[in-house]
C-alpha cells in the first residue's frame, strides 16, 4: 500500500455573493510511496495550491478521498484535525511561516511544544537536526535578525523535528536567492534520502530536477508525470523543461 | 468635474475607513459638547439662576472646561496620529499610483474640512440639546431656579468652534507634515517594519517599582490633610510615571523572567502566551498606562467627589449643630467658668420666653483652643515659624470633664494632672505629655483615650490636625497659659452653644440674628463682660448653601468629567482591538498552519487579550487602594469624616467602572475577531 494516495479529488470554489462556480481540481489522483521525493508542477492557477491545502488539512475536498497511510483524512473530526496534522505532516512554505514572536528555537520547539513535550526531550531532538541542517548557531536569534536561507532552513527543522510521515512543501525555494535555493534543495536531497517522504510543490524546473518524481498538474488534472529513473540533475532537468515546453504549447500528452 | 475630484477622493478615505474615523469623529463631537456645556453653565445666565454662593459654581465649570480643553488637545492629537499611520498604506498606494505630495495634502485637507466640519456641527448641536439637560441636573443637584426655555449662548459657541478650530488645524498641519516627510515605499511598509525583539530593561523596570512604591508610602503614611494638600500632586505625578515605567519595561521584564523558567515557559498553554504577550505590551505598554491613569483619575474623581456630595448633610450638620450656632469667645479667662456662662445661657432664654418661641438645645460646648509644635510627648506653644514645622502643628482642645461625662454619659473621674487624649494625626500613645511655654512646663499623665463619637462632634473641619484633651478643670490651663506669656496669650477662650428652632413667629435667620443683638444688649451693660466677649451666630441653612452650591458642583463636574474621560478611554481600548486585529491576522494563519486548532488559536489569544486589557483596570483598582488614605484626609479639609461613606462610594465606583469596562471589553473584543477572521 502506498504511503498516500489521493483518489479523484475535485474542489469546486464558490464566490461568496451570486453562485459563480470556479473549478479549482477537476479530478486529480495520484500515489506516493514512501521514501520517494515527488515534484508537482504547474501554471499558477492550475490547482496546485489548492491540491496542497487540501493534502495538508487546511481545505476540504468537494469530492475525492485523500488517505494518508491508511487515514482516510475526510474522516478524521474537525477536533483532531491539529492534531493529526501536527503528528502526522511537516510543512515548508514559500514565506517561512515563522512566528516573530519567537527565537528561531522557539519557533522550531512550538510543534512539539503543542504535543506537550518537555524541554530536554526538545533539546535532544533539535540537536542532531540543527547540526545536519547548519543552523545550530543562528537558535538563540529572531526571525527578522537572519537571512532568508537561514529562516528557511529553521522551517525544514521545524518540519522535520515531530518526524513526520511526509513533508509538504510550498515553493519553499520561492523567496530564496540562488545560492540558498541549491543549497535547500541539497538539503531536501538528504533529508529524503535518509528516508523522509517529501512532496514538493513548484514553479521552479531547478527544484523540479532534485525529486524522484515529477507531476504536472494543468487545468485542476495531473497531466503527465515523469520518473527520474537513473538520469542525473541535469538531464533530469532537461526532460522537465522539454515537458513544459510542451504543456504551455497546448499538446496533449 | 475635476474640481469634484479630490474632495471625493476625501469623502470615499473616510468612508472607506469608516472603522477608524466614525469612532475618532464621535469622540471630537463629544468633547466638543461637553466644553459647550460647561462653558454655558459657566456663563452668567446660568449662574443667575442659582442661589448665593454662585462665584464657586461659575469658577469649578470654568475650570472643568480648561480641563476638558488640555484633554482634548492631548488626546485628539494622540488618536489622530494613530489614524494617519493606520492610514499611510493607503496614501502609499496614491503616491505610487502617480499622486504627488501636493495632491495628497489636498486629499488630506480636504478630509480634514469634512471631518471638522461634521464635529462641530454635531458636537454644538449635542452641546446645545444637552445644556438645558445639564442645567437642569446642576439646578437639581444644587438647588436653583428651574426654568423650561432653552438659552444659547452665541458667546460659548463662537469660543467652542474658534478654540476646536484651532485644534483642527494643528493636528491637520501635523499630518500633512508626517506625510509629506515620508517616502512612497516607508508609507507602504510603514504598517510591518520588522520589530525588534523587546529588550527587558531592568533599569526602568526597577526604577518603576522603586516609584511606586515610594508614592504609594507617601500616600498610606500621610498624617495630615495639609500634607496630603502639599504632597497629593506630587504622589500623582510619580504614580503616573511608575504606571508608565511599569506598564512599558516592567511588563517585558515580567514576560523574560516567566521565559527562563523552561518548565513554565514550555507548556502549550504558557508557549505561545508568553512569548506573545511581550511583543503585546511592548506595543501597548504606553496606551495601557494611558488607560490605567484615566480609569484611576475617574475612579478617584467620582468616589471623592460623589462621596463629598453625599456627605455634604453630615459635614453641615457637624459645622452647624443646631438651627441657630453661637460661637462666643472671650477675652479674660475667667469668663469661661459656668457662674458668667449662665449668665449668658440666661440671656439666651430671656430672648426665647420674651419672643414665645420654642427651642430646644443641640450642642454645647466651652473649650480653650491653642496651636503648638507637636513633637514626641512635648507640646511647644511659644512661636514657631508656620512653615518650617507644617507637618508638626497641632490645633489642642482642652475640653472639661463636665461637659465630657454629660454628652457621652460616662461618669469618669480625673484627678489633678491627668488627662484623656485622642488626636486625629499622629496618634498620641504617650503615658504622659508635656505642655511648654515659654519654659514653663505643665505634665499631664494620659489615663485613657477619648470616645470617637464626642471627637467628631467637635472637630468638623480638620486642616490642621488636632489633639483633643478632656481634663478636670480647663482654668487650670488657662491659668498657665496666662501666666507663662500674657501679651499676646496664645489661647483662645471659645464657648459653643447651639440650639434648634422648633416654634417661633420670625425666621430662623432673624431668629439668629436678634438673639445675637440680645447678647450684645444685656452684656455690655454689665461692666464684668463689656468689651471682653465677641458672639458670632450662624444660622445653618443660610451658611450651607455655600457648600452645598460647592459640593454639588464639584459632584457634578466629577460627573462630567467622567464621562468625558470614560468616553476616551472607551477609544483607546477600541482603537488597541484594532491594531491588535490587523497584527494578528498573519499570525493566526501561521499557527494555524503549523497545528493549532481554531478553538486553541482563538483560547490563547483571548487570555492574552483579557491580560493586556485588564492590567490596567487591575492597575486602576491598586492606585486607587493605595490613593485611599491620602484622599480620605483630603476629605477631611472639607469637613468630611465618614470613613465607612467614602469607602462605600469608592467600592461602588469601582464595581460599576468594571462592570461598564468589562462590557465595553466585550464590545470592542468582537472588532477584534471580525478583523481576525475576515482576513480568511
Amino acid at each position: 500500500m502506498s504511503l498516500l494516495e489521493v483518489k479523484n479529488l475535485k474542489k469546486i470554489y464558490r464566490t461568496r455573493f451570486g453562485g459563480q462556480e470556479v473549478e479549482a481540481l477537476r479530478d486529480v489522483s495520484f500515489e506516493v510511496e514512501e521514501g520517494e521525493f515527488v515534484a508537482i508542477m504547474g501554471e499558477s492557477g492550475s490547482g496546485k495550491t489548492t491540491l496542497l491545502n487540501i493534502l495538508a488539512a487546511l481545505d476540504k475536498a468537494t469530492a475525492g478521498r485523500v488517505i494518508l497511510d491508511g487515514m482516510d483524512l475526510s474522516e478524521i473530526s474537525e477536533k483532531k484535525i491539529a492534531t493529526f496534522r501536527r503528528d502526522n505532516l511537516g510543512f515548508v512554505f514559500q514565506e517561512f511561516n515563522l512566528l516573530d514572536t519567537f527565537s528561531i528555537e522557539d519557533n522550531i520547539f512550538l510543534p512539539l511544544v503543542l504535543a506537550g513535550n518537555d524541554y530536554k526531550n526538545m533539546k535532544d531532538k533539535l540537536t542532531p537536526i540543527a547540526v545536519k541542517l547548519g543552523i545550530t548557531d543562528i537558535l538563540g536569534k529572531y526571525p527578522y535578525e537572519v537571512s532568508g536561507g537561514q529562516k528557511q532552513r529553521a522551517a525544514v527543522a521545524r518540519a522535520l523535528i515531530t518526524d513526520p510521515k511526509i513533508i509538504l512543501a510550498d515553493e519553499p525555494t520561492g523567496a530564496l536567492d540562488s545560492r540558498s535555493s541549491d543549497e535547500l534543495l541539497r538539503l531536501f536531497g538528504e533529508v529524503n534520502a535518509a528516508g523522509q517522504t517529501i512532496l514538493m510543490v513548484t514553479h521552479s524546473a531547478k527544484a523540479a530536477s532534485n525529486a524522484s518524481r515529477v507531476l504536472f498538474i494543468r487545468d485542476g488534472e495531473v497531466f503527465h508525470q515523469i520518473y527520474r529513473g537513473q538520469s542525473t540533475n541535469a538531464l533530469f532537468y532537461q526532460k522537465i523543461t522539454e515537458t513544459l515546453t510542451l504543456l504551455s504549447q497546448g499538446g496533449n500528452r | 468635474m475635476r474640481t469634484m475630484f479630490y474632495p471625493r477622493l476625501a469623502w470615499d478615505g473616510l468612508r472607506k475607513n469608516r472603522r477608524l474615523v466614525f469612532p475618532y469623529m464621535l469622540t471630537c463631537i463629544c468633547m466638543i459638547a461637553m466644553f459647550y456645556i460647561l462653558a454655558f453653565l459657566a456663563s452668567p445666565e446660568i449662574t443667575d439662576l442659582l442661589p448665593i454662593g454662585t462665584m464657586t459654581t461659575a469658577e469649578i465649570m470654568t475650570l472643568g472646561s480648561y480641563v476638558i480643553a488640555v484633554f482634548s488637545i492631548i488626546f485628539l492629537y494622540y488618536t489622530n496620529s494613530f489614524l494617519i499611520r493606520r492610514r499611510a498604506r493607503e496614501f502609499g498606494l496614491y503616491n505610487v499610483l502617480g499622486m504627488n505630495k501636493g495632491n495628497l495634502a489636498r486629499i488630506m485637507t480636504f478630509e480634514s474640512l469634512i471631518t471638522s466640519a461634521v464635529s462641530l456641527f454635531l458636537g454644538l448641536f449635542l452641546g446645545i440639546v444637552l445644556s438645558k439637560l445639564a442645567e437642569l441636573g446642576l439646578m437639581r443637584i444644587i438647588g436653583g431656579t428651574i426654568t423650561y426655555s432653552l438659552h444659547i449662548d452665541m458667546g460659548c459657541v463662537v469660543n467652542t468652534v474658534l478654540f476646536y478650530l484651532a485644534i483642527f488645524t494643528v493636528i491637520w498641519l501635523s499630518s500633512i507634515i508626517r506625510v509629506s516627510r515620508s517616502t512612497a515605499v516607508s508609507l507602504l511598509n510603514s504598517e510591518k517594519t520588522g520589530e525588534k525583539a523587546p529588550k527587558a530593561n531592568w533599569l526602568l523596570g526597577i526604577l518603576g517599582v522603586m516609584i511606586l512604591v515610594t508614592a504609594y508610602y507617601i500616600a498610606v503614611t500621610i498624617k495630615s490633610p495639609l500634607e496630603a494638600l502639599i504632597l497629593f500632586f506630587l504622589a500623582v505625578i510619580m504614580v503616573i510615571v511608575a504606571t508608565y515605567l511599569l506598564m512599558i519595561s516592567g511588563s517585558v521584564l515580567l514576560c523574560r523572567m516567566l521565559q527562563k523558567n523552561r518548565k513554565y515557559y514550555y507548556e502549550p498553554n504558557h508557549f505561545v502566551s508568553v512569548s506573545s504577550l511581550v511583543y503585546r505590551m511592548k506595543r501597548n505598554g504606553a496606551g495601557l498606562a494611558s488607560i490605567a491613569i484615566i480609569s484611576t483619575m475617574v475612579l478617584v474623581m467620582i468616589s471623592s467627589a460623589s462621596c463629598l456630595w453625599f456627605g455634604t448633610k453630615d459635614v453641615v450638620n457637624s459645622l452647624y449643630p443646631g438651627d441657630v450656632n453661637l460661637t462666643v469667645r472671650f477675652y479674660d479667662r475667667k469668663l469661661i467658668d459656668e457662674d458668667n456662662l449662665d449668665a449668658f445661657r440666661k440671656v439666651i432664654d430671656d430672648f426665647r420666653i420674651e419672643n414665645r418661641s420654642e427651642t430646644e438645645m443641640a450642642f454645647e460646648l466651652p473649650f480653650i483652643e491653642a496651636e503648638g509644635v507637636a513633637e514626641g510627648k512635648t507640646i511647644d506653644f511659644g512661636d514657631f515659624d508656620e512653615s518650617m514645622m507644617l507637618t508638626k502643628i497641632r490645633e489642642v482642645y482642652f475640653i472639661p470633664l463636665s461637659f465630657y461625662n454629660e454628652v457621652t454619659g460616662h461618669n469618669i473621674t480625673l484627678n489633678e494632672g491627668e488627662a484623656l487624649v485622642s488626636s486625629s494625626g499622629t496618634a498620641v500613645n504617650y503615658d504622659h505629655l508635656e505642655l511648654i511655654l515659654n519654659g514653663n512646663v505643665k505634665n499631664y499623665r494620659i489615663i485613657d483615650s477619648i470616645d470617637k463619637k464626642f471627637v467628631s462632634g467637635i472637630n468638623a473641619r480638620d486642616i490642621i490636625p488636632k489633639i483633643n484633651l478632656v481634663v478636670d478643670d480647663i482654668s487650670a490651663i488657662a491659668m498657665f497659659f496666662e501666666n507663662s506669656q500674657d501679651d499676646p496669650t496664645p489661647m483662645n477662650l471659645i464657648w459653643r452653644y447651639s440650639f434648634d428652632v422648633k416654634q417661633s413667629s420670625m425666621s430662623k435667620t432673624d431668629y439668629a440674628e436678634r438673639v445675637a443683638d440680645a447678647i450684645y444688649d444685656v452684656m455690655e451693660k454689665d461692666p464684668g463682660t463689656a468689651g471682653l466677649y465677641s458672639v458670632i451666630s450662624e444660622e445653618r441653612e443660610s451658611e450651607s448653601v455655600y457648600l452645598i452650591s460647592s459640593n454639588g458642583s464639584l459632584f457634578f463636574i466629577g460627573l462630567m468629567l467622567s464621562i468625558v474621560f470614560i468616553f476616551a478611554t472607551v477609544l483607546i481600548i477600541y482603537y488597541k482591538q484594532i491594531s491588535e486585529g490587523y497584527e494578528d491576522v498573519g499570525r493566526f494563519e501561521i499557527m494555524r498552519k503549523v497545528g493549532m486548532t481554531r478553538e486553541e488559536i482563538k483560547k490563547n489569544i483571548n487570555s492574552q487579550l483579557l491580560v493586556v486589557f485588564f492590567i490596567p483596570l487591575a492597575f486602576a483598582g491598586m492606585h486607587l487602594a493605595f490613593a485611599f488614605p491620602m484622599i480620605g484626609k483630603l476629605l477631611a479639609i472639607f469637613g468630611l469624616h465618614n470613613k465607612g461613606l467614602f469607602i462605600f462610594t469608592t467600592l461602588i465606583s469601582y464595581v460599576l467602572f468594571a462592570a461598564f469596562y468589562t462590557m465595553v471589553y466585550k464590545v470592542t473584543s468582537n472588532v477584534y475577531y471580525n478583523i481576525v477572521s475576515e482576513a480568511k
